[in-house]
């Protein structure tokens, strides 16, 4: 096999975000480079580097798993993004029009709440996890496992989040229009999709490229 | 290559492949081509391994942080660079000694016993 046609179904068959395609491609060209300078055949470097399709499941397998914890760092920073622009918002949105300064409190906002401090918690232990050498066995399963969790609790944190703010508004005098807060909750869930749609992209990759457990026998 | 069995604070040392791609990398950093011929090198040709597994394992040293890698320019061609980090050297220094206590324990295990060591004598 040519390194051309080597490098054609290791192309083919990698599962990898365009950016780090292009690193793992140049990368491995580099590789044969070096080898035919040293003098060796290119039958002789394609056959030592094995089948271009087992080395691009094991290259895209790490890939997505980079690829998984940097989603997970852009989620937690979408989810601090959200409640720092949420309290901003709060804050200067009035411009003094409160009747009552809005409590922070009231059901189910709570639920929101809790949402957003249990995706941060894991969100956090999820990148300790994958960056473990204890659990390298099982980074797969975390990662996909993680996603789950995350994606869950961030999509509570908006639905509890958002109908919180839609209920004190019939409520507290002063609020925002119907409008106004229709447009403040477009931007809510667009930061959200924004944040969390690497993560998902990141998980798929993973899943098709992760073996599927056998069934037991009968 | 399996694990090298030791258990230390905070973390386990790395299996095996990557312990030895740390053990190459820590003298000098270095690409993947030269990785894979100065482990031949060293290991007087018994360890010839392949890209299909080291690369994956330089990724995996990568993403857990026990080394970074950066494109650099060698002898006019661009290469991606990698080098041990602090991370990577706490850990080679951990599975170093583990593997050290294996191989001493497999020694004492496979060493002939004593009367038959010294009928071999005479």
């Amino acid at each position: 096999m040519t390194v051309r046609e080597w490098m054609a179904r290791f192309d083919g068959a990698l599962a990898a975000a365009p950016a780090r395609r292009r690193v793992l491609c140049e990368e491995l060209a580099a590789h044969f480079a070096d080898a035919l300078a040293a003098g060796e055949s290119e039958v002789a470097v394609t056959a030592s580097a094995g089948a271009p399709e087992h080395v691009a499941l094991e290259c895209s397998r790490e890939a997505c798993l980079l690829a998984v914890e940097r989603a997970v760092w852009l989620l937690l920073a979408g989810l601090l993004a959200l409640g720092f622009l949420w309290r901003l918002g709060m804050v200067l949105y009035p411009l003094g029009q409160w009747v009552a300064p809005p409590r922070v409190l009231y059901p189910p906002h709570h639920v929101g709440l809790a949402a957003w401090a249990a995706t941060g918690a894991a969100g956090a232990a999820a990148v300790l996890a994958l960056r473990s050498w204890r659990l390298s066995g099982h980074h797969q399963a975390v990662a996909l496992a993680a996603t789950l969790v995350l994606v869950a609790a961030f999509a509570l944190h908006l639905v509890a989040g958002n109908l919180y703010v839609w209920l004190r508004n019939d409520i507290v005098a002063g609020s925002p229009s119907a409008g106004a807060q229709a447009a403040l909750s477009g931007a809510h869930l667009l930061v959200a999709a924004l944040a969390a749609a690497p993560l998902v992209r990141a998980a798929r990759r993973l899943r098709r490229i992760s073996p599927r457990p056998r069934p037991g026998p009968g | 290559m399996s694990e090298t069995g030791d258990d230390r604070e905070g973390g386990r040392a790395p299996a095996n492949l990557e312990l030895l791609l740390l053990g190459v990398l820590v003298r000098e950093p270095l690409h993947g081509y030269a990785i894979i011929t100065s482990l031949r090198q060293l290991s007087g040709g018994l360890f010839d391994l392949n890209e299909g597994s080291v690369y994956p394992a330089l990724h995996r040293l990568e993403r857990t942080g026990m080394v970074e890698s950066a494109w650099s320019e060698v002898q006019g061609r661009r290469r991606r660079v990698y080098r041990v980090t602090r991370k990577g050297r706490r850990s080679l220094e951990a599975g170093r000694s583990g593997w050290q206590r294996t191989a001493e324990a497999v020694r004492a295990v496979l060493a002939l016993p004593p009367s038959r060591a010294s009928r071999r004598r005479t």
